[in-house]
């Protein structure tokens, strides 16, 4: 059976290559979407660890259990480590991940204590730190055990005297005013009476940056604890073990174990850990929250562009097998004539099936590992870039994807053999001979329904997009069907195009009819009964390239969007605000803080890295504004210089009524007037020429607004560099909510004028090829303490490799280059075999004579009417979809509200790639086809048709 | 009687792969009467098809001369000799080949827009298919047809134009007896009411009877010769 099998696959070995290309390529696609999936998930959960480093400085994977001990036992130090040490080896068991470090930190309270050299008495703690000395670096001084070494006399006198030996962070020196040398002195209860402790700072440390993952929390919060050495806290514990102490233990625990295969079972033994144990704690469970909101996005979005292209693959695979069942009719029609039964039959070809598909399998998985690579390298749509793309990495589950991926091709392989299993000879020579001029969808009207059920849901959905956006921003999970509806839109929506170029067609041959010359009413002719047959290769234009132009466009505008979205809200190419010295003077009854400007010259260096203009703005988001005694709080200040602000910051033009520029102008013109975003406006009825009061808070006192300044309005715009029109913030009930923003702009030095001189944000504009890795190393070599920068190409970079557009742009783009493959071979496929098919009539028609160059012609009009038509109906569809469905979709990436409405960007190049491909696909089909036919013996066509 | 075909010294052999030749035709001379029909008969392999294709101008002989109508076939261009099939010959072949996507009406109108009829297109097409006795079911598509007529509608469509001459290969050779002689009948009722000149080839010897001259072929070569001229 296996040898007849061989024999019949190889007979029309061509054919089933093609139909074996398809299982490959399906394979592929399928395996592509577990590999996809995993490695974007694990992705996630790096970017989102990151962020959470990045939002609270501190390691993101911590597992924590404090507590208070109070026993006589615990005066001994061996005893007490054991006993941390117990709880120390149980949190490792029971998290389950590997732990890089832990901290741990025993503290005494010493309460209100009183310097030596301060005036006023200080609150602090007692800390041993175990690692201390390995895990710190020592400024000044000496570490307690080398206390004898110190040179400063107040330490010599006072270690002299008994004192415990201590050391400090540089926080708790700048906030306590401690120096080394520096004795605090206190008492406390022991055995029923007053106990003096001394302690003398020995010396001042930091924390070794190298080590990231031991100092999971900011030094920052080490700025009351006097640490000390084994030796003084054996001492202390023996007093302590009455009054109580205290022990924090943190685990960390690798994150870059964390995996989409563990996180979900690490967070539940926390959460379990936490539930028995209130002394346990961990930091990462909102981070697991956001993953599994995440996930759920990341999951349905892959699924969505999963089943396009696999409906299009299975197509592919039922057309080929179509037509290899067409030539093998005969032979199915002599076994069923012989008496076979059908389920044999079908048995026979389940197995061919299964023979081509099992081959398939054995490359698709490759493939598909390598697709996936291809994808995950994607900047935008078909626009590919070398970069680490390791984390897509083979997962077990591509094994299982390719077993659907067999079995969906034995289906669909089968199929097309069921119907005509149960015809005899005679009955399959009947069938044969039929003129089919109809699809089955164009015969029921198939297109309408599928066009009006989509159309229903478009509608329903624009009507909903707010609550949708709302709901997304809250993290609710994507709608799958707002994407699929666009798959569901190009299929109804191509059929009907398909019906009307039909249409069309029948109209241009009706209106010409009688003058046709024989090419073109043979193609006419040819086009218009001959529809179902070329039905299936129309179809599978008009989906890939209205597929392919509407993901192209898609993907394009959410790029562009989120791109200019992002430099939309820096504001210019790179912000960055400076570290300023500051000292506090006192002012009548109040404390003034003044702050001290450091050198701007200094960054006229950075013009030799690429930055063409830069620009002092002062940035504040706590202005509370005043009108007719309604207080509007978190307002947003801008203190621009307008020329130099309108040289260096961008928007784009239509965003305002007129050009921002416009605006610059006046406030160049009344420095003392102020432009007030529209929201604000509105809200209190404002209108240019009214006055409103606008006041700042006192730099460390955030409640105290001292300074306020009356100015009258004299623009209002809608936009402005750098300005969100809402903030999102997060309700006790844990719902985000939009908050309106509202705006100020001021000049720079009518800000100063009225609120002193402040730190501000330095704005710049790059030329072509600046890197912001330049600019921070021109600002470090220049002595910039840089506090914080933003650069606009890092976020966009940063974006585009966020797991939802990496997603769509991998997705839209592996799956166009395999729709153009399954396109290119299943048109060539389908002309070949139609040329074959006709040899026997082209014979007769050169037979008539019939020129070789009228046969040509008549190929030509019936690619043009069929192929070409159907290929400009699918740009058609596909530039229709775009605009329907594009502001739609591009909600579930930019849920968020914004001054920038989403756009629906149509680039040239993008279709100008898809023509490209479309054409090559149809050129080089077109050279097989004329090949043939050139090749064609009219005296060998008849024989062969006589045969 | 005036010869509209003349063939001298015909040769025609096809490359076999190995250097070697197969001689299909091995030199005769050959003649077609103006008027008249003229079958080529002899077992399969005889080479009957081939000097068929050849007379036609389908094909060139490897060797030898041919005259239809006086002119040279042998030193025409291929456009020339397509146009000389398109305007002045009509053919018949075996397997039907009528156009699947046509009707029998769109059939024949197709044969005349090949060569450019001039009258009134709608009215011949009606008149051939009446002579061919289907003027019923000229709209009927050929699935919809019987096998015989099927080649009643072939042969409308190849003479619809008025040829010169009608080649048929095998016209009878996928039809049952009946039909089979209901063809050659349509034949002689050509050459008589149009007085085209036909050449079909067969190997039935049943038709032979009907044929004014008979062809036989053996091995490559005319083996007999029969005149059967009533007039």
């Amino acid at each position: 059976m296996l040898r007849f099998i061989a024999y019949k696959i190889l007979n029309k070995k061509w054919l089933n290559a093609s139909l074996l290309s398809g299982v490959i390529l399906l394979t592929a696609f399928l395996c592509v979407y577990p590999m996809f999936r995993e490695g974007s998930l694990n992705k996630l959960i790096q970017t989102l660890m990151g962020d959470h480093i990045e939002t609270y400085g501190e390691f993101p994977a911590t597992v924590n259990q404090s507590g208070k001990l109070l026993d006589a036992a615990y005066g001994d130090l061996a005893t007490l480590q054991a006993y941390v040490d117990d709880i120390e080896n149980s949190l490792k068991t029971d998290i389950g991940v590997t732990a890089v470090d832990c901290e741990r930190i025993y503290t005494l309270v010493a309460g209100y204590v009183e310097p030596s050299f301060c005036d006023n008495a200080r609150q602090v703690k007692i800390g041993h730190l175990p690692k201390l000395e390995e895990k710190a670096n020592l400024l000044y001084g000496t570490w307690p055990k080398d206390v004898k070494a110190n040179t400063d006399e107040n330490v010599k006198k006072a270690i002299a005297a008994n004192a415990i030996p201590v050391v400090m962070s540089q926080q708790m020196m700048n906030k306590y005013e401690f120096v080394v040398g520096e004795s605090i002195s206190y008492s406390v209860q022991y055995r029923g009476r007053q106990k003096e402790i001394t302690l003398v700072v020995c010396g001042v440390v930091s924390e070794n940056k190298d080590d990231s993952f031991f100092w999971f929390k900011d030094f920052d919060e080490y700025n009351t604890l006097l640490m000390v050495d084994e030796t003084g806290f054996s001492e202390l514990l023996k007093i302590y073990c009455e009054k109580g102490i205290f022990f924090d233990e943190s685990i960390m625990i690798d994150y870059r174990e964390l995996t989409c295969r563990n996180i979900e079972d690490v967070a539940r033994r926390a959460i379990r850990m936490r539930s028995a144990n209130a002394d346990i704690s961990n930091n990462f469970e909102t981070t697991v929250r956001n993953y599994l909101e995440n996930k759920k996005s990341i999951t349905v979005i892959l699924f969505t562009f999963e089943i396009p292209i696999v409906a299009l693959l299975l197509l592919f695979l039922y057309m080929i097998s179509g037509q290899i069942l067409e030539m093998e009719t005969t032979e199915i029609a002599m076994l069923k004539s012989r008496g076979i039964s059908r389920i044999k039959i079908i048995g026979l070809y389940i197995l061919q099936s299964s023979v081509i598909s099992l081959i398939g399998l054995i490359p698709g998985i490759p493939l598909g590992y390598l697709f996936c690579k291809v994808g995950a390298s994607t900047d935008a749509f078909l626009a590919f870039s070398i970069k680490d793309v390791s984390i897509y990495k083979f997962t077990f589950d591509m094994l299982l994807y390719a077993l659907i991926a067999f079995g969906l091709s034995v289906l669909f392989m089968t199929i097309p053999v069921i119907p005509l299993s149960k015809f005899t000879i005679t009955e399959s020579k009947t069938r044969k001979i039929k003129v089919k001029d109809k699809s089955f969808w164009e015969k029921y009207y198939l297109d309408l329904p599928i066009l009006v059920l989509s159309g229903y849901l478009l509608f329903n959905y624009n009507r909903q997009i707010s609550s949708i956006s709302d709901q997304l921003v809250n993290g609710g999970s994507i709608d799958p069907i707002i994407f699929l509806n666009s798959s569901v839109f190009i299929l109804g929506c191509g059929l009907f195009a398909l019906r009307l170029i039909h249409l069309i067609v029948r109209l241009i041959y009706a209106i010409g009819r009688k003058k046709w010359k024989p090419a073109e009413y043979v193609s006419f002719l040819q086009i218009i009964r001959n529809a179902k047959k070329q039905g299936f290769i129309s179809v599978f234009l008009v989906m890939t390239i209205a597929m392919g132009v509407f993901n192209a466009n898609l993907a394009r505008s959410v790029n562009e969007n989120m791109e200019q979205r992002v430099r939309y809200n820096t504001g210019s190419d790179m912000t960055i605000t400076e570290k300023w010295k500051v000292s506090v003077i006192k002012a009548g009854d109040k404390m003034q803080w003044n702050y001290r400007e450091p050198d701007y010259n200094r960054f006229e260096a950075l013009k030799d890295v690429g930055v063409e203009r830069y620009t002092r703005v002062i940035k504040d988001t706590n202005v509370n504004v005043t009108y007719k005694n309604k207080v509007t709080n978190d307002c947003t200040l801008l203190g621009i210089n307008s020329k130099e602000f309108g040289e260096t910051a961008e928007l784009k033009d239509n965003l305002n009524d007129r050009h921002w520029y416009e605006y610059l102008n006046l406030l160049a013109e009344n420095p003392n007037g102020i432009i007030i975003s529209s929201n604000l406006a509105e809200k209190y009825e404002l209108k240019v020429g009214d006055s409103i009061n606008y006041a700042r808070n006192e730099p460390v006192d955030r409640t105290n607004y001292s300074m306020s300044s009356n100015s009258n309005i004299i623009g209002i715009v809608d936009a402005f560099p750098g300005y969100e029109t809402a903030t999102y913030t997060t309700d006790a009930g844990g719902k985000v909510i939009a908050k309106p923003n509202y705006l100020i702009v001021a000049s720079y030095s009518n800000v100063v004028k009225n609120f002193r001189l402040r730190p501000y944000e330095l704005w710049m504009r790059f030329s072509d090829g600046a890197k912001s890795e330049d600019v921070i190393e021109t600002l470090k070599a220049q002595g910039v303490d840089v506090l914080t920068s933003v650069c606009a190409d890092d976020l966009v970079e940063e974006e585009r490799n966020s797991a939802m557009l990496q997603i769509t742009n991998g997705m839209f783009s592996v799956g166009f280059i395999i729709s153009i493959i399954v396109c290119g071979v299943g048109f060539l496929i389908y002309w070949v075999l139609t040329i074959k098919d006709r040899e026997l009539i082209y014979g007769i028609y050169r037979a008539m004579g019939l020129s070789m160059g009228e046969i040509v012609r008549m190929l030509i009009v019936e690619q043009v009417f069929s192929s070409l038509f159907a290929a400009v109906g699918g740009f058609g569809v596909g530039i229709l979809t775009t605009f329907l469905f594009t502001r739609l979709i591009s909600v579930v990436y930019l849920p968020k509200q914004h001054n920038l409405p989403i756009e629906v960007f149509f680039r040239a190049d993008d279709s100008m790639k898809m023509i490209v491909a479309v054409t090559a696909v149809l050129i080089v089909c077109f050279i097989v086809i004329y090949r043939i036919i050139k090749k064609m013996n009219i005296t060998k066509a008849l024989k062969l048709g006589e045969d | 009687m005036d010869n509209i075909i003349e063939a001298f010294n015909i040769h025609k052999s096809f490359p076999l792969g190995n250097k070697e030749e197969l001689h299909v035709l091995k030199g005769f001379d050959f003649k077609v009467p103006q008027g008249k029909l003229t079958i080529l008969r002899g077992r399969s392999g005889s080479g009957k098809t081939t000097l068929l294709n050849i007379l036609s101008a389908l094909d060139k002989p490897t060797k030898g001369e041919l005259y239809i109508d006086g002119e040279n076939i042998i030193k025409m261009s291929e456009k020339q000799t397509e146009k000389f099939r398109r305007y002045k010959m009509g053919f018949v072949f075996q397997s039907v080949a009528l156009v699947p996507i046509m009707s029998a009406y769109e059939n024949v109108d197709f044969g005349l827009k090949l060569a450019d009829y001039t009258g009134n297109r709608d009215a011949r097409i009606k008149e051939v298919l009446r002579f061919v006795g289907l003027d019923k079911r000229m709209m009927h598509m050929p699935s919809q047809m019987s096998g015989g007529e099927q080649q009643r509608v072939a042969i409308a469509r190849a003479v619809a134009h008025k040829p010169q001459i009608l080649f048929a290969d095998e016209p009878t050779g996928a039809l049952d007896t009946s039909s089979g002689l209901a063809v050659v009948k349509l034949f002689k009722d050509l050459i008589e009411v149009d007085g085209v000149t036909i050449v079909m080839t067969t190997h039935d010897p049943n038709l032979c009877c009907f044929g004014d001259m008979i062809y036989e072929m053996d091995d490559g070569m005319l083996s007999d010769v029969t005149a059967n001229f009533k007039n």
